[in-house]
């Protein structure tokens, strides 16, 4: 998922992060439980937008644009690029195969917000940190307790 | 696999001299918003974050003209 750039020379790190985020914070899974993958128009949507995007763009950009790149560079960066589709890739089918079974009621809602605060963030708003707390992964790891508990309440 | 291929182009382009870096993170950032829209159930078309992101850097370029590095 794409978040700030950060050229230098810790920009392949920073590059994995940003397309391989969305993966493991649930973001993938949601959209894939949602059926989003499961036709080209949203493939190509979550994939420019959620896995890659501006964040990712400007982060590859500043750091792999306008040069010759070295044999281990084009290497670690075809590693980067395998490493992150086969992570994506998990998350979506474990999210077309067990998200769909499942009903989640708050997460999407979740999700959505969560996206929303992160493309605020990436368009360089300064999000409040209330008790210091990151607000993204702080409402969906409370939106995911909130969940699981309604299920076994229900 | 797009995510990445979208990447590889892009490192292939000469952006600095298309688009300005600023307007890039700026559609990246309305476009997850608008795919959060979507997620949360409002009737907002697929296509609109993808549009969003290539056409609110060429409305930047028209706007304040071609990019020095910035």
């Amino acid at each position: 998922m794409s978040t700030q750039s950060t050229p230098g020379p810790d920009a392949p790190n920073t590059l994995l992060f940003l397309t391989t985020v969305s993966a493991m914070d649930g973001t993938v899974f949601l959209l894939a439980a949602q059926g989003a993958f499961s036709h080209l128009a949203g493939a190509v949507t979550a994939g420019l937008t959620v896995v890659a995007g501006g964040g990712a763009w400007t982060t590859a950009w500043a750091h792999y644009g306008g040069r010759r790149l070295g044999r281990s560079e084009l290497w670690r960066f075809a590693l980067n690029a395998l490493l992150g589709t086969l992570l994506t890739t998990l998350a979506v089918l474990l999210g077309s195969t067990y998200g769909a079974g499942m009903s989640l009621r708050l997460l999407p809602h979740a999700a959505g917000l969560g996206l929303i605060l992160l493309g605020l963030q990436v368009a360089g708003f300064r999000l409040p940190r209330p008790y210091g707390l990151t607000p993204i992964p702080t409402l969906l790891a409370t939106t995911a307790a909130l969940e699981v508990l309604l299920h076994w309440t229900l | 696999m797009i995510g990445w291929g979208s990447i590889l182009l892009v490192t292939r382009l000469p952006l600095d001299t298309m688009v300005h870096r600023r307007h890039v993170q700026a559609a990246g950032g309305v476009a997850l918003a608008l795919l959060g829209l979507i997620l949360l159930g409002l009737p907002v078309p697929l296509w609109s974050p993808v549009a969003t992101l290539f056409a609110l850097p060429a409305l930047g370029r028209v706007i304040r003209g071609r990019p020095e590095r910035d």
